[in-house]
């Protein structure tokens, strides 16, 4: 799984298709009670998406799950301007970082002064898999309406050991193990289609 | 034949040491059950046994089957056939406990070299075991231990032992957290399981365990060591008199 590209999916009628993350614009726009719903699975370059909710009812929903390894340093940039009111951000973020990768996420809700009665979430967790590895969270909230909803939040922490511990006490190997635990970790925002990933990902690692 | 064998066992979590010169010997189809005081290191040697590698063992050796348990990953040595039973039962958010039971079995298969079973064996040998331990289907398809009640993590871990049948089980306060239904449950369960070719090592405070599952031989640990050992007796003994005398 070296240098490998990255996997973009976009969601249309209900399904996430793969695409082409060159031919998208550089700012995403979204109108009239349009949705964009777009997934990255970051195994290789770092990814900077812009989106735009133009008009009334528009709303965006990011997610990314990031691979970094070895002395891999990537970031992932999640910007959303809300220009207009009513609309509804969510960016659902998930990573897991080994050997002395560096990962970086910044995440940002800029809220436009006459876009009241907004939504904007953010969420991003992580896994470190060794002491060395590193991964840091910006979120910046740009906020100048007074009428709306916005939560960010972020974890980072390593594998939990006695998680660990009762897999490899049932005879479970090691790399198994943390096969089972990272892909539940991911599975709420990785489709199963794609657990494959944690387990080659996994397979040059440990 | 002799199954575990500690000898001058000493260990501890980091710079403190807790089991000081602990000495076992347990054969092929014994029950044997360790007594003690809450701190006397009961947690410690079963942890110590399976590998926990939070603990750190700094002196004396462990063979299971004259093979050296302590150069050998808590993996191999769960496919080597010994069985922790946890006095609390790590939740695993996400994995399914049938996802979760096929894996271990498998992981066992293809250590001793056998074939992975297919789904129809498999199912066979989970609804066999589920059965008798009042584990139902709706407890397989959650996520292992989330959302279980103490008694109900407590037969988990005797159902798990029961399907990925181990040689040596060793129970750490099988009896904690239990009423006196689901102990009989959980007692009948470990029962069934005795065998002339299996082994227990029952860790508990106190004897109500002991009334339900009959211990060949009572260990008393305290601080550390094994200060008395003898047969059932030894345990009704301790419940009149407590810990007290071994201090």
């Amino acid at each position: 799984m070296k240098n490998i590209n990255n996997i973009c999916l976009v969601k249309k009628n209900g399904v996430y298709e793969p695409a082409d993350f060159k031919t998208l614009p550089s700012v995403v726009e979204v109108h009239k009670n349009e949705c964009f719903e777009c997934l990255f699975i970051q195994t290789g370059e770092s990814i900077a998406l812009k989106v735009v909710l133009k008009e009334e009812g528009a709303s965006c929903d990011l997610k990314c799950v990031y691979f970094g390894a070895e002395s891999a340093q990537k970031s992932l940039v999640f910007d959303v301007t809300h220009a207009a009111g009513k609309t509804k951000s969510t960016q659902t973020v998930k990573g897991v970082a080994a050997d002395k990768a560096k990962c970086a996420f910044s995440g940002t809700i800029h809220i436009l002064p006459d876009a009241q009665k907004c939504e904007g979430t953010q969420n991003h967790r992580a896994v470190l898999l060794s002491d060395t590895a590193q991964v840091q969270a910006t979120p910046e909230l740009e906020i100048y309406a007074d009428d709306v909803i916005c939560s960010h939040g972020s974890a980072v922490g390593p594998v939990d050991k006695n998680q660990l511990f009762y897999l490899l006490s049932r005879g479970i190997d090691e790399k198994t193990a943390y096969q089972l635990l990272l892909t539940a970790f991911l599975q709420d925002v990785l489709p199963a289609d794609y657990h494959f990933i944690v387990r080659e990902w996994l397979h040059d690692r440990l | 034949m002799t199954f575990l064998d500690i000898r001058n066992l000493y260990a501890g979590i980091g710079e403190k040491e807790i089991l000081k010169g602990l000495s076992l010997k347990i054969n092929a189809g014994e029950v044997h059950a360790v007594m003690g005081p809450n701190g006397a290191g009961k947690s410690t040697l079963s942890n110590v046994i399976a590998g926990n590698p939070a603990y750190r063992v700094s002196q004396g050796d462990i063979t299971f089957k004259d093979k050296d348990l302590l150069a050998m990953t808590p993996d191999m040595r769960a496919n080597e056939g010994v069985f922790l039973a946890f006095q609390h039962p790590t939740e695993l958010p996400g994995v399914s406990t049938a996802l979760f039971l096929k894996t271990a079995l498998n992981a066992k298969r293809k250590y001793l070299g056998e074939k992975e079973l297919d789904a129809v064996q498999y199912m066979k040998r989970l609804k066999l075991r589920s059965l008798a331990l009042k584990v139902t289907d709706e407890m397989l398809k959650r996520p292992v231990n989330v959302g279980f009640s103490g008694g109900e993590k407590k037969k988990m871990e005797t159902f798990q032992m029961a399907f990925l049948e181990p040689d040596f089980c060793i129970l750490d306060e099988m009896d904690s957290g239990l009423d006196v239904d689901s102990l009989k449950v959980v007692a009948d369960g470990i029962n069934v399981l005795r065998s002339n070719t299996r082994s227990f090592l029952l860790i508990t405070h106190h004897h109500l365990l002991l009334d339900y599952i009959q211990p060949d031989f009572v260990h008393i640990l305290v601080n550390g060591r094994i200060v008395k050992s003898g047969d059932r007796s030894l345990a009704l003994q301790v419940e009149e008199k407590g810990y007290e005398e071994y201090k």
